[in-house]
């Protein structure tokens, strides 16, 4: 395919796309062998299924403007509407032509998929439209005897067509597709059949949100309602609570995304709303008081109203995109009732009590909505929705309950070692045990890989979030983005995505809005006016490597650095700093270089709270830039949180563990390899390297561990190309350690990252190597400057 | 959203365990003076095992011990209250509390018995309470002839703020 004919889309479109091809497809794959029935006698069914594939296909195809597609599948659900009403046995002749259908359809979903168009099968169509045209002659005119009625619309039908070369114009891209006045025949041949097909267009579009979908969201945004519900009166007791507000606004958030990619744009407007208010409350513009928490709580509870109602239709059987509709409707005709925080702060009195706030959803006419609902052609409806769905077979697991179960497993991994290597055990021949022993052992470790995938879910929630995200700043701030998505399948731990979505969405806001650059100002710099955002991830190793690549402005080192002295956040010379470490100075909290506050980024807020988030995750963050070219911010994730393989040593009397990941050797020191070079660091020399070393005892007050190297052993620990060596008594032996962190109570430990419960029951701590490694580093600096 | 469902679990159980166990209170020994707690933080007692040190933290937090597998801090009594440290013996325990959300492990020098003090039978602690430990304590409580030191369990836990301590008992 050449790439000119390939038309842009944004990615929310594309993954729109997306789906209706594979939906198409599907529905194609599982009818096909239907048509071999249209031979037979009774094969109402069959004609009707097969009738249904044409007319979805076209309902959705008008949907998308795949013109083509819609005029290919106008006519051939013209020619099945003639099959169905004759009720006979079809030619052979027929059903090629069906078969030659399918197979032509494939074609244009293929073209749709790679060029995102069907145009360039237009010329294809035109005669696969001939085709069908003569087949549908050929089914009218060998059955003479057909009733008058049926005859004389089949002549005006047919007439209609080929008068008019199908046409199909459609001017609005909107959901409510209306009948299409060009090719709905006249009001003279108002028969059942033929105006079905227009009457439920609306449905099929419906098709592209199941009802499994709804009832996601239905309950996915309840609980989220719940949250910020929760946070809101929680705030109004504790204003300043800034992992509140975060937690608030993360959950309107969630919930604006969320309604917005279902497509009720009256609570994703509120959510907006709400989500504005809770931003400037979360930038210190506003502060908490009990009057915006009345507004905010009144606006989950027009949410969750209109929730309901969404239920109550679900329930008779309404396809969600018609309730959507219907919210969308509603929203042109109804002002909504989020006015903006200051002017209803005024007029609102009863603060705390969320009833109190009457809400201004307008009750009676939703209802209204909601009764007109049903469809009179029950024929065909029922049969509509769902057809193309396969049922997914998952269930809504609280989260607590998996931790749990995955906190037993831990400890079943951990008594299973134990009695395995139960000190009663030494010296016993037990072959009987052993063989049992090793199979609980497999048994085991099964039961704990299988409870760890169930906590993995694939990033591709998080990914379309983004999508949305980039779609939207874009468009705000005026900027042409394409953005390229690779690696949404990448399977992460549920509570590692649920805490990078935040990160993610600062650094993609990041890209677009001060990485990539205005269209002008991209075709003055002699780029292409469309700005390049690849958001992609990959496993490596141990570790998700999550990367927000923008081929935008990048990172303008003087700027930074005349800000950060500006701000007087800079620590070191800055003719000493590397780019990385200045790169970095954008993590620092209250750091901006943004010429003016927008509303999506520059406050100074965005980046330290990613470097804090990442911090949570044990992960880290590197960013590198290159002026004009662009910047590339690369998140490494462990995997999980929860296990990591490690090597047990042992330091005095107590267990420390390492991951064996960052672990290259360990080796008993000579005398001869170690030296101290004249600052007094010690180093010792393995091979041509000189590595610094470490004593983990100085480092975390051990009294009883050894303290001379020779004795004790050395374990060289690598973490991005940097080496060092860490001193420790012994070495235990290797073990796979479920991570537990430290208690809230005591908070970050400086070198340690978590415990784990050792084989014996103990307990060992585990060892944070970059933090270590920093430390080296900024030892080795210390003692230069005190040169 | 687990989130939630749990907190207002917890709501719920506190709200239930407040009807139960209004008034009770676990009493305990330090260095001869009698302590209580309100037996509604209370987990459960055990007596005193391997504690693993941390390094770096905050010196009356002992360590970490593992409790059925779930890690809890220990922070010793004595320590917080500026006593010398004792060695521990069997008489030593380990009173596991849950407070906000953390579960932490209190080492004390002998645990007593369950008591009732009804709220009027606690007073207001001194202003000018001698010893570090007086600002730990929210009241004094009387049972029979004896008086328990009522702990305010936020300040032992978290309160590090050692200057204020006149400022803070005013309030």
């Amino acid at each position: 395919m050449s790439s000119e004919s390939n038309i842009p889309v944004d990615s929310e479109t594309q993954e729109m796309l997306g789906s209706f091809v594979s939906e198409a497809f599907d529905s194609l794959d599982t009818n096909e062998p239907k048509v071999e029935f249209l031979r037979e006698n009774d094969n109402s069914d069959h004609v009707n299924a097969i009738f249904r594939v044409f007319h979805t296909l076209k309902g959705l195809s008008g949907f998308f403007e795949m013109k083509i597609i819609n005029k290919v599948t106008h006519e051939a659900e013209t020619l099945l509407d003639y099959i169905r009403k004759q009720n006979i046995p079809q030619t052979e002749d027929t059903i090629t032509v069906i078969y030659q259908t399918f197979d032509f359809l494939r074609d244009l979903l293929q073209r749709v998929n790679t060029e995102h168009t069907d145009l360039s099968g237009a010329e294809e169509a035109e005669d696969m439209i001939l085709i069908i045209k003569d087949s549908i002659e050929k089914v009218i005119n060998p059955n003479q005897d057909i009733n008058q009625y049926l005859d004389q619309e089949t002549v005006q039908a047919s007439a209609n067509n080929t008068q008019e070369p199908v046409v199909v114009e459609k001017p609005e891209p909107i959901i409510e597709q209306k009948p299409d006045p060009i090719k709905t025949p006249e009001p003279a041949i108002e028969s059942p059949s033929s105006s079905s097909p227009s009457d439920n267009a609306d449905l099929d579009v419906g098709n592209l949100i199941s009802n499994e979908m709804l009832d996601q969201y239905l309950t996915g945004t309840r609980d989220l309602l719940e949250t910020v519900d929760k946070n809101l009166v929680d705030l109004e007791k504790d204003p300043k609570n800034s992992t509140l507000i975060a937690e608030t606004f993360g959950a309107v958030h969630s919930i604006k995304g969320n309604s917005g990619f279902m497509g009720f744009s009256e609570i994703e407007e509120i959510g907006m709303e709400m989500e504005t208010i809770l931003d400037s409350v979360r930038t210190n513009a506003l502060d908490i008081d009990a009057n915006i928490v009345t507004i905010l709580l009144s606006n989950t509870e027009t949410i969750r109203k209109r929730l309901d109602t969404f239920d109550k239709s679900s329930n008779n059987s309404t396809p969600a995109e018609d309730i959507a509709k219907k919210d969308n409707e509603k929203q042109n005709t109804q002002p909504i009732q989020t006015p903006a925080p200051i002017e209803q702060a005024q007029v609102t009195q009863k603060p705390e009590t969320k009833n109190v706030q009457p809400v201004e959803a307008p009750k009676p006419e939703k209802q209204a909505a909601v009764a007109q609902a049903p469809k009179p052609k029950a024929n065909v409806a029922p049969a509509n929705h769902g057809m193309t769905f396969q049922q997914k077979k998952d269930i809504r697991v609280d989260t607590a309950k998996i931790d749990k179960l995955f906190a037993l497993v831990g400890e079943l991994i951990t008594i299973e070692s134990v009695v395995s290597h139960s000190p009663d055990l030494v010296g016993l021949e037990l072959p009987n045990f052993s063989k049992s022993a090793s199979m609980l052992n497999k048994i085991s470790r099964e039961l704990q890989e299988v409870s760890m995938s169930i906590r993995m879910m694939p990033l591709e929630g998080t990914f379309n979030k983004m999508k949305r995200l980039v779609r939207d700043v874009s468009i705000k701030m005026n900027k042409k983005i394409e953005l390229t998505v690779f690696g949404q399948q990448t399977e992460m731990d549920k509570n590692v995505i649920d805490e990078i979505s935040d990160p993610l969405m600062h650094i993609l806001r990041n890209s677009v809005d001060h990485g990539i650059e205005t269209p002008e100002e991209r075709v003055r710099k002699n780029k292409s006016e469309i700005g390049n955002v690849i958001l992609g991830a990959r496993y490596e190793g141990n570790e998700i490597l999550i990367s927000v690549e923008d081929d935008g402005a990048g990172i303008n080192r003087e700027l930074v650095l005349k800000k950060a002295i500006e701000k007087g956040i800079l620590k070191k010379d800055p003719e000493l700093m590397t780019d990385k470490e200045i790169n970095a100075l954008i993590f620092e909290p209250g750091f901006s270089t943004a010429k003016e506050v927008t509303d999506i980024s520059g406050r100074g807020v965005g980046m330290d709270v990613v470097r804090k988030n990442l911090e949570k995750l044990r992960g880290s963050i590197d960013v590198a830039s290159e002026l004009n070219k662009g910047t590339k911010v690369t998140l490494r994730i462990p995997l999980t949180l929860a296990i990591i393989e490690s090597m047990v040593i042992k330091i005095g009397n107590t267990l420390y563990a390492l991951p064996i990941l960052s672990l290259r050797e360990s080796f008993r020191p000579k005398a001869e390899m170690i030296n101290k070079t004249m600052d007094g660091l010690e180093v010792v020399k393995v091979r041509q390297e000189v590595l610094p070393v470490i004593r983990l005892h100085e480092e975390f007050h051990i009294e009883d561990a050894l303290t001379n190297l020779t004795e004790g052993i050395l374990l060289i620990i690598e973490s991005k190309d940097k080496k060092v060596c860490l001193f420790a008594d012994d070495i235990v032996g290797q073990q796979q350690a479920v991570v537990k962190g430290f208690s809230t109570y005591i908070g970050k430990v400086s070198g340690i990252t978590g415990c784990m419960v050792t084989g014996d029951g103990g307990i060992g701590l585990i060892l944070d190597i970059e933090g270590l490694i920093n430390m080296a580093e900024f030892g080795e600096n210390k003692i230069k400057k005190g040169n | 959203m687990s989130v939630t469902d749990e907190k207002i679990e917890l709501m719920e159980e506190e709200y239930i365990a407040e009807d139960t166990q209004k008034d009770r209170y676990l009493s305990f020994k330090i260095a001869n003076e009698e302590y209580a707690i309100e037996i509604k933080h209370i987990i459960e007692i055990i007596g005193i095992q391997k504690i693993t040190k941390v390094p770096n933290i905050k010196n009356y937090i002992k360590g970490i011990i593992s409790l059925r597998g779930v890690i809890i801090p220990v922070v010793e009594v004595r320590t917080r209250f500026n006593l010398s440290p004792i060695e521990y013996d069997e008489r030593t325990c380990i009173i596991v509390i849950t407070y906000g959300n953390s579960d932490i492990g209190l080492i004390v020098d002998e645990v007593q018995e369950v008591v009732t003090i009804n709220e009027n039978q606690i007073e207001n602690p001194p202003i000018t309470s001698k010893g570090t430990q007086g600002r730990f304590i929210s009241g004094i409580g009387k049972v029979g002839s004896t008086v328990k030191l009522v702990l305010h369990i936020d300040k032992l836990l978290y309160d590090d703020n050692e200057m204020n301590e006149t400022t803070e008992e005013e309030n």
